[in-house]
C-alpha cells in the first residue's frame, strides 16, 4: 500500500493537471463561440451567392457553361485537401479526419489508379503524413481563428488555377461538417468541378422566369460569381472545421477535468484510509509498550 | 411614401450596411449605377470603388473591391469580396502606402506587374471614398 506522501503527491499532481484541462476548457469555449460567431456571419453571404445562382439559372441561362462546371471525363489527378488542426488534446477530431483523408486517398489511388495530390491544412495533418511517410504535395499550418476572407480568397485562386490550367481534373476537401451543434462529422465534398445538382443551387429555383439585365452578359456574371461561390464554400470549410476542433478540444478536457476530479476524490479517501491506518498502528504500539511496561 | 429600397451590403465576413435607402449608387465594373425604387431586376459585376447610399439627408459612403450587386423587387444586394466604411479608412495611411506602392520597384514578371497593379487600383479607389468630404 502507498505511503501517505505518495498519495498527497498524487493528489497534488491530479489537481495541478485539473486546473490546466479546465483552464484548457474554458479557453476552446471562448473560442468556438468567436467561431461560431464568424460562421453565423457567413451564412448571409452564402446564402444570397446561392439565391443569386439560382437567379441566373432561373433567367436567360439555360444552357449554363462554364469551366468550373465542366466534369472532366476519366479524371486523372485529384487534389485532396484534408482540413486538419495545429494541436492535439482534442479527442478523435484529427484522427477522424486523417482516416477519412488516408481512406478516400487509398480508394482513389489503388482501386481507381488515380494519381492523387495530397494538400495538408494544419501541423497535425502534415505531422501525420511525415509520419506515415506519404508524400505531401504541398502544405500549409492552419491559420486557425486568424483565417480571413482574402486567405481564403488565395487558397481558392490558387486551386481554381490549378483546375482550370488542366493541372488537376478535381479538387476534393476533407472537413470536419457541423451536423448539429453537438456533432460533427468528417466529410468529403467535391470542390471542383462544381456539381450542378448540388442542393444548394437547384432546391432553390423558383418556377417564374423573370426578365433580368445581365451586365455585362449572363455568362460573365455567372463565371464571376462561380470562382466566388468555391471560394466562400472553402471559407465556410475552414470554419466549420475550426469550430469543431474547438468543440471536440471542449469535450475532450471537460472529460479530463471529470476524470480529474474523480481521481482527486478516490485518491482522497485513500490518503484518509492510509493516515488512520498509520494511527490505528501508532496506538497499538504505544498501548503494546504500554502493556510491557506493567 | 414608401418608395425605398431595402439594401444588403455584405462581405463574407460581415454586414456592412442592412436596411432601407432612398437611392444608391454603386460602382460596377465600367462605371457608376444608380438604382432607385421599381429599378428592373439586374445583376451586375462589380468594380474598386465607392458605393453611396442616400437616405433622406444622409449619405453613406463605402468601399467595394469587387463582386456582385443584384436587384430584384426593390431589393438591392451588393456582394462584395472585400469591402471598407469610410470611417474605418484612413487617409493618411493610404496616402503613405499608395506612394510607396507606386515608388517602389515594378516586379519582372508580368504576374507580379499585373498583381501590383490592382493593389493600386485599390487603393486609388480607396483614397477616392476617404477624400470624400461630407
Amino acid at each position: 500500500m502507498a505511503t501517505q506522501r505518495e498519495i498527497k503527491k498524487r493528489i497534488v499532481s491530479v489537481s495541478s493537471t485539473k486546473k490546466i484541462t479546465k483552464t484548457m476548457e474554458m479557453v476552446s469555449t471562448s473560442k468556438m463561440k468567436k467561431m461560431q460567431d464568424r460562421l453565423l456571419k457567413t451564412q448571409p453571404y452564402s446564402a444570397k451567392i446561392d439565391r443569386m445562382i439560382s437567379h441566373i439559372r432561373d433567367t436567360a441561362v439555360e444552357d449554363v457553361y462554364d469551366p468550373l462546371l465542366i466534369e472532366r471525363p476519366n479524371p486523372s489527378r485529384i487534389v485532396l485537401m484534408s482540413i486538419t488542426g495545429n494541436r492535439g488534446l482534442c479527442g478523435g477530431y484529427n484522427t477522424n479526419i486523417l482516416d477519412a483523408t488516408t481512406q478516400l486517398k487509398r480508394k482513389l489511388s489503388i482501386e481507381e489508379g488515380k494519381e492523387v495530390l495530397l494538400y495538408v491544412f494544419g501541423k497535425k495533418g502534415i505531422g501525420y503524413f511525415k509520419f506515415i511517410k506519404e508524400t505531401v504535395y504541398k502544405s500549409l499550418p492552419n491559420p486557425e481563428d486568424k483565417i480571413t476572407f482574402p486567405d481564403a480568397m488565395k487558397l481558392g485562386d490558387e486551386l481554381i488555377n490549378m483546375f482550370v490550367s488542366g493541372e488537376v481534373d478535381e479538387v476534393h476537401l476533407a472537413y470536419t461538417r457541423i451536423v448539429s451543434s453537438s456533432s460533427q462529422k468528417p466529410a468529403i465534398i467535391r470542390l471542383l468541378p462544381i456539381t450542378t445538382e448540388d442542393s444548394d443551387i437547384i432546391d432553390k429555383a423558383g418556377e417564374f422566369k423573370l426578365d433580368y439585365i445581365f451586365e455585362p452578359n449572363p455568362y460573365q456574371v455567372l463565371s464571376s460569381i462561380l470562382p466566388l461561390y468555391v471560394k466562400v464554400k472553402l471559407y465556410t470549410c475552414i470554419l466549420e472545421s475550426g469550430f469543431s476542433e474547438q468543440f471536440a478540444r471542449r469535450v475532450a478536457m471537460k472529460n479530463a477535468t471529470d476524470a480529474a476530479t474523480d481521481m482527486v476524490r478516490e485518491l482522497t479517501i485513500r490518503y484518509n484510509r492510509a493516515r488512520q491506518a498509520k494511527i490505528t498502528n501508532e496506538i497499538a504500539e504505544i498501548v503494546g509498550g504500554a502493556a510491557a511496561l506493567v | 411614401m414608401a418608395l425605398k429600397i431595402n439594401c444588403t451590403v455584405l462581405t463574407p465576413d460581415r454586414v456592412l450596411y442592412e436596411g432601407d435607402v432612398d437611392f444608391a449608387v454603386v460602382q460596377a465594373y465600367d462605371g457608376e449605377r444608380g438604382f432607385l425604387y421599381n429599378h428592373i431586376p439586374l445583376m451586375s459585376e462589380l468594380g474598386y470603388g465607392m458605393v453611396r447610399l442616400y437616405t433622406g439627408d444622409k449619405v453613406e459612403y463605402l468601399q467595394v473591391e469587387g463582386g456582385l450587386v443584384e436587384i430584384r423587387n426593390n431589393e438591392l444586394i451588393v456582394l462584395a469580396e472585400n469591402a471598407l466604411k469610410k470611417e474605418e479608412l484612413s487617409l493618411d495611411d493610404i496616402k503613405k502606402t499608395l506612394t510607396d506602392l507606386t515608388s517602389a520597384e515594378k516586379p519582372a514578371d508580368p504576374r507580379g506587374r499585373f498583381l501590383m497593379q490592382v493593389e493600386i487600383d485599390k487603393l486609388k479607389s480607396r483614397l477616392k471614398v476617404a477624400s470624400v468630404q461630407k
